[in-house]
């Protein structure tokens, strides 16, 4: 394999990489408020969580071009009328946000643990914030997306997780007409070498490409020919 | 079968993943197809997305959920009345319950040996295309899971505990594949042919289909495309055999 040149994806996509970061600000905002309405009421309900819909829908309406869904993931156990919750909201082309309904009753045949999402579970060991994926969500959305979380903790206790969904496409289209622009055929990837977006179609979406990208902490600019 | 739903409260109902998502999704054009509403219904119904004895939203909401009028609906409930797949009770605790396909064999002789050869050839393309494309793309992450997926179908002993798990296998391939669109093809073919696959295996069965899903495991950890895409390509030729020859049993003793 001929060698391949790797620059952090900042450099060039200062843009886009901003509002992720933003994006995360958000979430960490959001995590920090249901970690105060925990404190508050000592064991929250949904109906608490639920309080924390104005800022779901803020967060969804200042990142509408690049996230379609967000909300707060409870750890088990945590709400008091509830097992496991999930106060996720997203956009639809109807325009409104509306509320993600997803079976949490583990007897079901589609019961959906998100405790082994890597969304849930990396930020849950690392306790920092996670960008998962790309990854196909055969679960919940059916949509080829990365998942932004950040872990909420009290003290040595997990709370749950902040999170918010990008999709590839959308970030397709806010990257690549600065990489078409480029007189060099390179792939945005994730830290792990999957390629989200690429300006040649030698190299596409969801394909590996291991070299240069081990260790990497965010995403990553491969020169691919 | 009957006294023992009604002693059952009625369950929420769990039209809730993507693939009963995919199944329900507002049909586009869907205006006065019942037969249409009809079809994808039995399929979640099919496919255990609905359980026997779960009650379904009521009239308004379902047919909101599908983006049909009531009357549509109304008339795609009547037929899966007729098939059987679902049993309306009227009163404070009523509504319109599933209900599982009586004779496990039934659904089989649905479909001719032609349509089985010809789902069989189509869950060749998705599967084999699927695990090819997994052996390329996935990453140590997805291996791990369709592992541990491997494991929960060892561990399954009864028909549907099989049958769930190898669809979710199958569902996971695709997504290891980093396919939206595969994923939803396997969701739906196992809809079709999932109660199919439900019959009862014949000794020895299950630990061969538990052994090469193993080695399907194997040739994507080991990102053998080729190996991987005829490992999944034989698997369905062998249970498309298993069906066909069941089928021509059935010629037999009709």
């Amino acid at each position: 394999m001929t060698r391949q040149r790797v620059q952090p994806a900042d450099d060039v996509l200062g843009d886009v990489m901003g509002e992720l970061e933003q994006v995360f600000a958000a979430l960490a905002a959001l995590g920090a408020r249901f970690a105060d309405l925990v404190e508050q009421t000592g064991q929250p309900s949904r109906e608490h969580v639920a309080s924390l819909r104005p800022a779901i829908f803020d967060l969804l309406a200042a990142h509408r071009e690049l996230v379609t869904g967000a909300g707060i993931v409870t750890a088990p156990g945590l709400l008091a009328d509830a097992p496991r919750w999930l106060e996720w909201w997203w956009t639809t082309t109807r325009g409104a946000p509306e509320a993600l309904r997803v079976n949490l009753d583990p007897g079901a045949p589609d019961f959906y643990d998100y405790t082994t999402t890597d969304w849930y579970a990396t930020p849950e060991r690392t306790r920092l914030a996670r960008m998962a994926g790309p990854f196909v969500d055969f679960a919940c959305t059916n949509e080829y997306a990365i998942t932004l979380s950040s872990p909420v903790h009290a003290g040595g206790e997990m709370l749950g997780v902040a999170a918010a969904d990008v999709l590839v496409s959308s970030v397709e289209g806010r990257v690549l007409p600065t990489l078409v622009a480029l007189d060099r055929a390179v792939a945005l990837t994730n830290a792990d070498g999957r390629v989200i977006t690429s300006n040649t179609p030698a190299v596409v979406t969801g394909q590996r490409v291991d070299a240069g990208a081990q260790g990497a902490s965010s995403w990553l600019l491969v020169e691919t020919s | 079968m009957v006294s023992l739903r009604q002693h059952r409260e009625p369950a929420p109902v769990g039209l809730t993943t993507a693939a009963a998502r995919t199944l329900l999704a507002p049909l586009d054009d869907a205006g006065g197809r019942a037969d249409l509403v009809a079809r994808r219904l039995g399929e979640a119904i099919r496919l255990g997305l609905v359980l026997d004895g779960e009650r379904l939203p009521n009239e308004a909401r379902l047919a909101e959920q599908l983006g049909v009028s009531t009357v549509t609906l109304r008339e795609a409930l009547a037929m899966l009345r007729e098939q059987g797949l679902v049993s309306t009770r009227r009163g404070r605790r009523g509504g319109t319950f599933v209900r599982a396909p009586a004779d496990p064999a039934a659904p089989l002789l649905r479909f001719s040996v032609q349509e089985l050869r010809d789902l069989g050839d189509h869950r060749a393309a998705i599967s084999g295309t699927a695990a090819r494309l997994a052996a390329e793309r996935a990453l140590p992450e997805e291996v791990h899971r369709l592992h541990e997926q491997a494991q929960r179908l060892r561990a399954a002993t009864t028909a549907s505990e099989r049958r769930r798990a190898d669809t979710q296998f199958t569902i996971e391939v695709a997504a290891a594949a980093q396919s939206p669109r595969l994923a939803r093809e396997e969701a739906r073919l196992r809809a079709q042919v999932g109660d199919l696959l439900g019959l009862a295996l014949e000794a020895g069965e299950h630990a061969l289909l538990v052994r090469e899903r193993d080695r399907l495991v194997d040739a994507i950890a080991s990102r053998k495309a080729e190996r991987a895409r005829r490992l999944a390509e034989r698997h369905v030729a062998v249970e498309t055999e298993r069906l066909i020859r069941r089928r021509l049993r059935a010629y037999g003793s009709a």
